[in-house]
């Protein structure tokens, strides 16, 4: 396997009054293809900041990224645009549906800003996968939570990314709609797709096959678990 | 789907808000193409008017063709009379079609109200060609000829009496000259004589209406005229570019409050998208992190203010020529002088200029609020608060 995500020595502070935050502070990182990762630590030890750099929404201050042989560091507004429409799917905790438009068309919201058209069908396709073949047409005031969060997976989805991101993706749901995220996690991830998810759910948590625990910015413990598979 | 559909989308998710700007929008185009409509309308029922009087030049005691403008279209009297002895001399004199004599009186009324007496001899029909008299012309010396909107004021028919307490005189109805449109329609008309009599000026005429028998001897003509004694002429083209200048200002301040009217809704419609950009900024921010460039978000924006403007334009052209007859009444009573005829006639070119400036307007309002959402980072969206 080849190493899909690298961060070398990643510094990014805060300015927070007077007072600089160091969100992370000096993260050495590698991540391989196909890893099922998970972020665990305190609220506020740099969870999400970490994920935001690898999502190529946030710069580092210092240091250096690389994802899928592209160095961030270096990549301008368009590069780095292409490089979130491409190559990474984001999931979040407040699911982030557009509420004009229906499950459908959210699914295909990514579409209308890349190359690729015509994936009306593998939309219908990852609806089916999630679940929601039936929902397809409804808008997302009309879905639960759980499903909402299932067509925001599809959609970050849709542009067959190599990456799969994801911040608290069940911080917002019940026990019941988290764990059909946790089995659609599961299954991508045995589909081969590579995943970093953050999350405080010591049951998703132990899904995945590597847990990092950050702790004040910094990688305190960094290990590979058996993955535990429920029957 | 595609970004268009996006924006329409975000423009039915806030209906009252979108409809008001769109009101907005269609107020100020309906009011450009109006005042566009107008612009050209009012020339053109000009020269029509004009090529429809069969008069050339005027002969009065006064030579300013603001004061000939005045009494010969507005109807407005003047102290100054000319010698009744002069009509004749004019009209024997080589190259003259005719010569129409008239004297021109006002009469206020008990509320205020200034009428209007046309005391005109026969041969005035000869300068109105395109009157249509219902009823008959003078058939004695107590006719009267009522303009359709002084018959309707004055709620009389052909063969009804119609008594002045102003001037102690009863006259017959002997015909209406049906609406023109023009200043024609307030004025009532007697036979000259009688008018002669009734306001006692014996042997008095307020002006001369000419018309040549061939415009090529205009100048000769009019310096021939101009040889009789306290004879002033004005000309058509003096009359005209009088009640141009007359129509100036009222143009002026039309023009001025649409100025103030496209202003006011181009900030409107700034103002709205602005506000919802501001309120979309997460929304804005989260399509970054899916994979939207600052170009998608811009032109997100820019189709919005584009398809609201483009909107509240047909709309306001669609009122426009709707409201065409209305406009048109309203104009011909606010300005000093109105010739005959619709103003706003159904013009495609205007109809389009008018839309194509409210859309060219909802590209350019759209360009602030569309560079202010284009600059949303992907953090806007996972930024807490
Ligand atoms: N935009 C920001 N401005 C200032 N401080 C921030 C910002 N984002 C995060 N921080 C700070 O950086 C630290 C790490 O935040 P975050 O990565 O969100 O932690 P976590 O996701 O683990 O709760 C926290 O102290 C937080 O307050
Ligand atoms: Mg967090």
């Amino acid at each position: 396997m080849s190493d899909l995500i690298t961060l070398n020595k990643v510094n990014k502070t805060y300015r927070r009054g007077r007072e600089q935050v160091h969100a992370l502070d000096g993260v050495d990182l590698t991540i391989q293809q196909g890893e099922f990762v998970a972020v665990v630590g305190p609220s506020g030890s740099g969870k999400s900041t970490l994920l935001n750099i690898v999502g190529a929404m946030d710069q580092a201050n210092t240091g250096k990224v690389t994802i899928a042989n592209q160095d961030v560091t270096a990549l301008n507004e368009k590069g780095l645009t292409h490089l979130r429409a491409d190559t990474i799917g984001f999931v979040f905790q407040q699911f982030f549906l557009q509420p004009t438009l229906t499950a459908r068309e959210n699914v295909l919201l990514p579409t209308l800003f890349t190359r690729q058209k015509h994936l009306e069908s593998r939309a219908d396709e990852l609806l089916a996968r999630v679940g929601l073949a039936e929902r397809a047409n409804h808008l997302p005031d009309e879905l639960s939570g759980g499903e909402m969060q299932r067509v925001a997976i599809a959609r970050a989805l849709i542009n067959q990314p190599k990456i799969l991101l994801a911040d608290e993706p069940t911080g917002n749901l019940d026990s019941r709609n988290a764990e059909a995220i946790y089995g659609l996690l599961d299954e991508l991830h045995d589909e081969g797709l590579t995943i970093i998810v953050v999350t405080h759910s010591e049951e998703l948590a132990m899904r995945a096959e590597r847990r990092i625990h950050l702790l004040d910015g910094c990688i305190s413990d960094d290990k590979a678990q058996g993955k535990t598979r429920v029957a | 789907m595609n970004l268009l559909t996006l924006s329409l989308k975000n423009l039915q998710r806030r209906k009252l808000r979108t409809g008001l700007s769109m009101a907005g929008v269609a107020i100020a185009t309906a009011a450009l193409f109006s005042l566009l409509s107008f612009n050209t309308g009012f020339d053109r029922a000009l020269q029509e008017e004009m090529a429809n009087s069969g008069i050339h030049m005027m002969a009065s005691t006064e030579g300013c063709p603001m004061e000939a403008a005045s009494l010969a279209l507005h109807g407005g009297e003047i102290p100054k009379f000319l010698d009744a002895r002069r009509l004749p001399e004019i009209g024997d004199m080589p190259g003259i079609r005719t010569a129409a004599g008239m004297l021109i009186f006002s009469l206020i009324e008990d509320e205020g109200k200034a009428i209007f007496f046309y005391g005109v001899g026969d041969n005035y029909r000869d300068l109105k060609p395109h009157w249509k008299i219902r009823g008959e012309w003078f058939t004695g010396p107590d006719s009267i000829i009522l303009g359709a909107e002084a018959a309707r004021v004055e709620k009389r028919e052909v063969g009804d009496k119609v008594y002045f307490p102003g001037i102690d005189a009863e006259f017959t109805v002997s015909g209406i000259v049906e609406r023109t449109g023009s200043e024609d329609d307030g004025f009532f008309f007697l036979p000259l004589d009688t008018a002669q009599k009734v306001f006692k000026k014996q042997g008095k005429l307020t002006a001369v209406g000419i018309s040549l028998a061939n415009v090529e001897e205009f100048e000769q003509v009019k310096g021939k005229i101009e040889t009789l004694p306290d004879v002033y002429v004005v000309t058509k083209d003096q009359i005209m570019q009088q009640i141009s200048s007359l129509t100036g200002s009222s143009k002026t301040l039309m023009a001025a409050v649409l100025v103030v009217a496209l202003v006011v809704s181009f900030l409107g419609v700034i103002n709205t998208v602005l506000m919802s950009v501001f309120e979309m900024l997460r929304e804005f921010g989260y399509m970054r992190c899916i994979g939207a460039s600052p170009g998608h978000i811009f032109r997100i924006v820019l189709f919005e203010t584009l398809l609201l403007c483009l909107a509240g334009g047909v709309i306001g052209a669609i009122f426009g020529m709707a409201f065409a007859s209305v406009t048109d009444q309203w104009l011909h009573n606010l300005l000093p002088y109105a010739p005959a005829g619709r103003f706003i006639l159904f013009d495609p070119l205007i109809i389009a200029a008018s839309i194509l400036f409210a859309a060219l307007a909802g590209v350019l309002a759209g360009i602030i609020p569309g560079l202010k959402a284009a600059h949303a980072s992907p953090m806007e969206a996972v930024r807490n608060v």
